[in-house]
Parts: structure tokens; C-alpha cells; sequence
């Protein structure tokens, strides 16, 4: 019986080890590599070089990601939010709830080059936008969107039902507590839900190959054109072969933004508990 | 005006398929503190949530019979109306995470009440009338969580007057509190009683006996006897009822 609860013991603090080595390694190695890539230049300037990429920087890719993950981020937020409030709400029937559970879970299985493919179909061919930031930034946003309405409906769950009641008891509307209560109650874990969708859609190359991303842009103005994207960019590097330096600088660079937009969630969530 | 605010007909209510309340055929009179007592899983709750719709809030409630509130079938009367006009408190303190100030502003707001010098003046009058007032005055941006039970108890008394009801219900609001702070609310009810009707659940006989003017006894989802207080304690009519008082369902 000692033994038993020995090599257990074991088990867990060896795949516990693991399980951190792993990700310390990848950090590690990534970092190593990326970070002589990372000059001043890396960061301002555009890609150049005879073979585009070789030299010069990144930056319209850092800009066309903020400007995709940022639609991406409203669209799916709103959209997300929204269905939330109403399945814990407003939906009266049963059946209802189920079916957009079900719809929700279904969105959230669907591959992420599908979903380039479904916003390729439908707005970049069928309402004729053209491969642009918008298309990009909404294919995104959908994807993200069951994420962020998961996360918004368990936060809207885990409101104190005796406070709904009591405001309810006082004869106010429903749309008055939510506003008064509820949402100021679940605010933090809602927006670390947003975050943490940003982080997944800024690290997603696949939506974007059809809707939005090339090779080469300038610094983007307009969401009707077409814009470099991190994710995409670093594909381009490794798998043409252009400059696996760069790709680990860029890599590099992807990892800062995703850390720090993470610990800002976890900073948000973690500041309410407090 | 009539005698009776809330008139009960032949009422049932059930959960799902199980019947919690059936027959409950009564009257509540107005400016008088009615006590609804009995054993746990008698309906009583039920009965009282029943009056302001409350409910309805409840997954797989349904209901049959009517109550009337002031001679008007209740399920006739919007939602959100009846609620105000029947104020609830419940049985832990359900303050708002917000500022002393802000939970009594909460309802005023929503009825449109404007300026600071109306809201104040509101927050003031009610806070007095639960004797809150003194304790709380120079704190009022405090948040309302840090306040004792007893004084939560009240603040949320205080707050349901802010929406201005007729009819004051109340859900065993000491069942959480200590003695002192008990015999506050109970000085304060009896303060209530002549400006709202007052309706409390309670499980504890002694404190039925200090502030009801009128008695309800449920028993198992029916309503066993009514009458008031002085009657049914010393001259309770059918053997249950006697038995309860003497504590044999305790």
C-alpha cells in the first residue's frame, strides 16, 4: 500500500515536471533563438531584402495583428456577450438554451482553417470585400466567439442568485439589475475572457491565409485592404525558407504580446478576488 | 379601504409534479404584523413568495387558485408593479456589493427619481426609520458588505421601503442574526406596522408571540388555523396546532 502511494506520488511530481520542463524549454529555446533577431530596426521597419523577409522588420505584421485580433475581439465579444446574457436571462425555454449550447459547442469543434474558408466563401467572394482586414478580423471574431461566450455565460452563472432576487424583489427590471448588478459583478472575469479569446485569435494564422494576410503590406490604414499578420508571417519564413532567424524573432515578439495580454487576464480576475 | 389587503383563494403551488401548498383560502388585514409559522417544508415560504410573485423565479413552480391584492387578481397586475407595491426581505441579508448609499439610491433610481437632494433625503428618512441612520451616517460610501448582519438585516428593510411598497414581506429575517440584533428588528417591525402591512415567516413560536397581531399555521401545504395571535396561543382549536405550540414538531 506504501508503494502504491509512493510510485503515485512520483508519477504526478514526474509528469508535474514534465509537463513545466516542456514549456520552460520551449520558452527557453524560443527566446534564445529570437531574441539576437530583436533590434530596434526588427521591431519599426518593414520587411526587406531580395528575398522579402531576409532583412528589414516586422512591423506592418505587429500592426495588421492588432488591428485583426482588435475586430476579432469586438466582433466576438459582442456577439459572445450578448448570447450569454440571453441564455442566462432572457431564454425561456428549455429547448432553446439546449440548441444554442449545442450550436455554441459545434462553433468551438469547427477547425480554424474551416472557418478561413467559411469567411472566404462568404466575405471575401460571395459579398465581394476581397481579402482585407475586415474579413480577416470577423473570421476571427467568429472563431473566437463560443470562447468568449462560454466563458461570458459560466462568469454570468456564477452571479449570487440571492442578489438577482433581492433586485427583482424591488419591482426593477431585468435589463436594470443586469446593468446595476450583474455585469459590474462579472466584469473582470468577462474581460479576461476577451483577453484570453485576443491571445487565441492573435496566435491564429489559418483564418486569416484566405481572408486577409499576405506576404507583404505596408503599415495598415485602411480594414478594406488586405494586412500583414504575425502568425502568418512566421509561416511564411519557415516554410519558404526566407530567414528562420527572423521566424524566431517574430515568433519571439508573438510569445511578448500573448504573455503579456495573458497576465493582464489573469491580473484582471485575480484583482477582484482581492 | 377595505379591511383585507391580500385574499387568498382555494391557492395551491407545486414544484415539478410534487404539490407544496393546497387550498390556502385566507385573508391578510391591512396595518397588522401576520405571522405565517410551522414546521420546515410546511409551505410556508411558498405561501409568502407566492404573494409577490417571487415564485415564479423558481424553475418548475406552478400554481393554481388566486390571491387578490387590494381586490386585484395578482397575476393581473404587471410584474414588476406587484413588486414594488410588496416589498420582500429575505432571509440572509442580501445586500448589494455596492455602497450603503448606492443600495438605497438603487430603487429610487429606477423609478426615476432625480437630484441629489431628493436621493439624499431618501436614503436619510430611510435609514432613520430602520435606525440605521446613526450608525451609518458618516460611512454611507462604505461598502454595504462590511456592515454586521444585523445592521445588513436592516439596511435591506430599509431598502425595500425605498421603493415606496404597501406591503412589507419578510422571509425569517432573524434566522441569521443574533439575539440583540433580532430584538432591533422586532422593535422595528412593530414600529412598521403602522404604515405597511407586514407579513413575516417564522419558525420561532416566541417571536410570532411578540409581534403578531394575526397567526397563520401551516401544516403539511395546508393552512391548518388563523387567528389572532392571543387566540390561537391560548386557545388553539384543533390538536395539531396544540401540539406545535407545545413544541412537538420542533
Amino acid at each position: 500500500m506504501k508503494a502504491k502511494v509512493w510510485l503515485v506520488k512520483c508519477w504526478a511530481i514526474l509528469a508535474c515536471a514534465l509537463t513545466f520542463g516542456t514549456i520552460f524549454f520551449l520558452f527557453a529555446y524560443i527566446f534564445g533563438k529570437g531574441a539576437s533577431a530583436i533590434t530596434w530596426e526588427f521591431l519599426t521597419e518593414s520587411p526587406k531584402g531580395m528575398i522579402i523577409g531576409t532583412e528589414g522588420g516586422i512591423l506592418p505584421a505587429i500592426v495588421g495583428s492588432a488591428w485583426y485580433t482588435g475586430i476579432a475581439c469586438l466582433f466576438g465579444a459582442v456577439l459572445g456577450i450578448c448570447t450569454a446574457i440571453y441564455q442566462v436571462y432572457y431564454c425561456r425555454s428549455q429547448r432553446t438554451a439546449e440548441r444554442i449550447a449545442l450550436v455554441m459547442k459545434c462553433m468551438a469543434g469547427v477547425p480554424s482553417i474551416v472557418m478561413g474558408l467559411f469567411g472566404y466563401t462568404l466575405l471575401v467572394l460571395t459579398l465581394g470585400w476581397g481579402k482585407c482586414i475586415l474579413a480577416g478580423g470577423i473570421t476571427q471574431g467568429v472563431m473566437i466567439l463560443p470562447f468568449i461566450e462560454v466563458r461570458a455565460e459560466k462568469a454570468l452563472r456564477e452571479v449570487e442568485g440571492d442578489l438577482v432576487h433581492a433586485s427583482y424583489a424591488l419591482g426593477v427590471s431585468r435589463a436594470y439589475t443586469l446593468r446595476r448588478i450583474v455585469l459590474p459583478r462579472c466584469l473582470p472575469q468577462i474581460v479576461s475572457g476577451v483577453i484570453l479569446g485576443a491571445c487565441y485569435a492573435m496566435g491564429a494564422a489559418a483564418p486569416l491565409i484566405f481572408t486577409g494576410a499576405v506576404i507583404i503590406s505596408k503599415v495598415p490604414e485602411d480594414v478594406m485592404k488586405p494586412a500583414m499578420a504575425l502568425p502568418y508571417h512566421l509561416y511564411m519564413l519557415l516554410t519558404q525558407g526566407v530567414s528562420p532567424e527572423n521566424a524566431y524573432g517574430t515568433a519571439f515578439v508573438m510569445m511578448m504580446i500573448v504573455l503579456v495580454t495573458n497576465s493582464l487576464a489573469t491580473w484582471f480576475t485575480w484583482r477582484k478576488k482581492v | 379601504m377595505s379591511d383585507t389587503v391580500i385574499k387568498l383563494c382555494d391557492f395551491g403551488a407545486a414544484y415539478e409534479k410534487k404539490t407544496v401548498l393546497e387550498g390556502v383560502s385566507t385573508s391578510i388585514r391591512r396595518g397588522r404584523i401576520t405571522a405565517i409559522m410551522g414546521p420546515s417544508g410546511c409551505g410556508k415560504s411558498t405561501l409568502l413568495k407566492a404573494m409577490n410573485r417571487m415564485l415564479e423565479l423558481q424553475g418548475g413552480a406552478s400554481i393554481r387558485g388566486s390571491i387578490h391584492l387590494d381586490g386585484q387578481d395578482i397575476q393581473s397586475i404587471p410584474v414588476d408593479e406587484l413588486r414594488r407595491r410588496v416589498g420582500m426581505v429575505f432571509q440572509t441579508p442580501t445586500p448589494f456589493p455596492l455602497s450603503i448609499y448606492k443600495n438605497m439610491t438603487y430603487a429610487p433610481l429606477y423609478y426615476g427619481v432625480h437630484g441629489k437632494q431628493k436621493l439624499d433625503e431618501i436614503v436619510r428618512e430611510n435609514l432613520e426609520i430602520t435606525g440605521l441612520w446613526d450608525e451609518v451616517k458618516d460611512e454611507l460610501d462604505k461598502s454595504a458588505l462590511k456592515l454586521s448582519g444585523g445592521q445588513q438585516q436592516r439596511l435591506c428593510i430599509a431598502r425595500a421601503l425605498t421603493a415606496e411598497p404597501e406591503i412589507l414581506l419578510l422571509d425569517e429575517p432573524c434566522s441569521a442574526l443574533d439575539v440583540k440584533s433580532t430584538q432591533v428588528i422586532e422593535q422595528l417591525l412593530l414600529q412598521l406596522k403602522e404604515r405597511y402591512t407586514i407579513v413575516i415567516v417564522t419558525h420561532n413560536l416566541f417571536q410570532a408571540r411578540r409581534i403578531a397581531d394575526d397567526c397563520i399555521f401551516m401544516l403539511g401545504g395546508e393552512l391548518w388555523e388563523q387567528n389572532t395571535t392571543e387566540e390561537l396561543f391560548s386557545n388553539p382549536q384543533r390538536p395539531e396546532t396544540k401540539d406545535y405550540l407545545h413544541g412537538a414538531y420542533a
